[in-house]
């Protein structure tokens, strides 16, 4: 599992997290069944509070993502859900969006106001 | 690799040690009518035979022994890489064969043949100058067929590419993946385990010594622990450099980012280049973490020598590795 964050980002670090963790369950190369580092080891990998991985862990949890088991650590879902399609279609509408020369702020807030439809 | 190449090495790697211990059958075959029951199995140290055992032993254990190192001897004449490389590691595999089979055939064969024409197993000879020609034989037959394999072939190494990836001077990154044996190393080393809990299980029974079980217990859990410690490993990739960690804790390797000079993908076929699998030497200073054939993860050091991981994303681990170690 490859794992990148920049303290200087805007985005807070636990998020920056949700997003390449949920990135590669999605995109297939973190498997269901799959263990996560423990959240120390990361944090100490990352130069990062443990806190902000173990808030990453339970918002990933809370989307159903992965699993949190007292003495197991963080397990990926095991819920056979295929992301393949969706994967798909997010590339197309990215590229799409790059044609239009529309930011990825802006594709952002479209999507989210056609979630809240 | 050539089929003259491949007929040397079956020839040294099986024809050779079955035909020894075939010579053995034979003769304990021969001798079989003239022999006591039971025939002396072990000697003590003072020279004395202390151990008895029924004729047959001698016929079977042998070949089996013979037979069940031939089976590993086959993949390893064909397991070779597509570059026709022949390795020391192979060589050495394979003119094992016929010292084991001498030093088999020769002891257990041998020291029962000795007793032929004997009443009473009891006023065995010792077994100390067979012991010792045996041995000297083995070493003689293994040395000599090491040079009718074919020779080593010199190292060629692949045009490596540096896989690099855009990491901003204020970003960090971390690349951990557990690694554990293929499927095919799983079930070998389950049914490895096995024979050598069932075989243990049938010499204590034979034998019924309570200093058999005292040998047998602690090595079947030494057996264990260094299968379970050199199968399963983490490997972490962060701003320290690189740790590849047993999941027993230990052994370990820790590498520094300042003694790393990059990090390529390999394609390691196990015994052509580490002669097996697990925790190998693969000679010219690399060690290998070896859990399945195909891409791995080397790391090359300042120092020339390197550690070579079969990891299933390499290029995504040997991508941070250069970028962090260009960083450093």
């Amino acid at each position: 599992m490859l794992l990148t964050v920049d303290p200087t980002s805007v985005l807070p670090l636990f998020e920056q997290l949700v997003t390449g963790i949920r990135g590669q369950i999605i995109g297939a190369s973190l498997r269901g069944g799959e263990r996560l580092p423990a959240a120390r080891e990361l944090a100490d990998s990352l130069e990062i509070n443990v806190h902000t991985v173990l808030r990453a862990y339970q918002i990933l949890r809370d989307e159903g993502f992965i699993e949190l088991r007292r003495g197991r650590g963080a397990v990926v879902a095991d819920r056979a859900r295929d992301y393949a399609q969706l994967s798909r279609h997010i590339d197309r509408l990215v590229a799409e969006a790059k044609k239009l020369d529309l930011t990825a702020g802006a594709l952002g807030a479209l999507i989210r106001e056609a979630y809240e439809k | 690799m050539t089929p003259n190449y491949r007929i040397r090495m079956t020839v040294v790697g099986v024809t050779i040690p079955l035909l020894i211990a075939l010579a053995g059958v034979i003769a304990v075959l021969v001798s079989l009518p003239q022999l006591p029951n039971p025939v002396a199995v072990h000697w003590g140290t003072s020279g004395a035979a202390d151990g008895f055992g029924p004729p047959w032993l001698a016929l079977i254990l042998p070949p089996v022994v013979v037979l069940l190192y031939t089976a590993l001897v086959v993949p390893v004449i064909h397991m070779t890489d597509e570059r026709h490389v022949v390795t020391a590691n192979q060589k050495l595999i394979l003119s094992i064969a016929s010292f084991l089979a001498v030093v088999v055939t020769g002891v257990i064969a041998g020291s029962t043949v000795m007793q032929r024409g004997l009443a009473d197993a009891a006023s065995a000879p010792s077994v100390v100058p067979l012991l010792l020609t045996s041995f000297g034989i083995a070493i003689a037959c293994a040395w000599g067929l090491w040079f009718v394999l074919p020779p080593v072939s010199p190292p060629s190494d692949v045009a490596d590419e540096v896989p690099t990836l855009d990491l901003d001077v204020t970003a960090r990154g971390v690349w951990i993946e557990n690694i554990g044996p293929s499927r095919s190393l799983g079930i070998v080393l389950i049914v490895v385990v096995t024979a050598a809990a069932v075989g243990g299980a049938v010499a204590l029974w034979l034998t019924s010594l309570f200093t058999v079980f005292l040998v047998y217990a602690p090595a079947m859990a030494a057996v264990v622990l260094l299968t379970v410690g050199t199968v399963y490993w983490t490997v972490t990739i962060d701003s320290r450099g690189i740790r590849v960690v047993s999941a027993l804790g230990f052994p370990r390797f820790v590498i520094a980012l300042a003694d790393i000079e990059s990090g390529v993908v390999t394609a390691v076929p196990p015994i052509g280049h580490f002669g097996g699998w697990g925790l190998r030497w693969g000679g010219r200073g690399r060690t290998g973490i070896i859990l399945r054939s195909g891409e791995a993860l080397q790391v090359k050091r300042t120092n020339g020598r390197a550690l070579v991981v079969t990891v299933s994303r390499a290029a995504t681990a040997a991508a941070l590795l250069n970028a962090l170690a260009r960083r450093a």
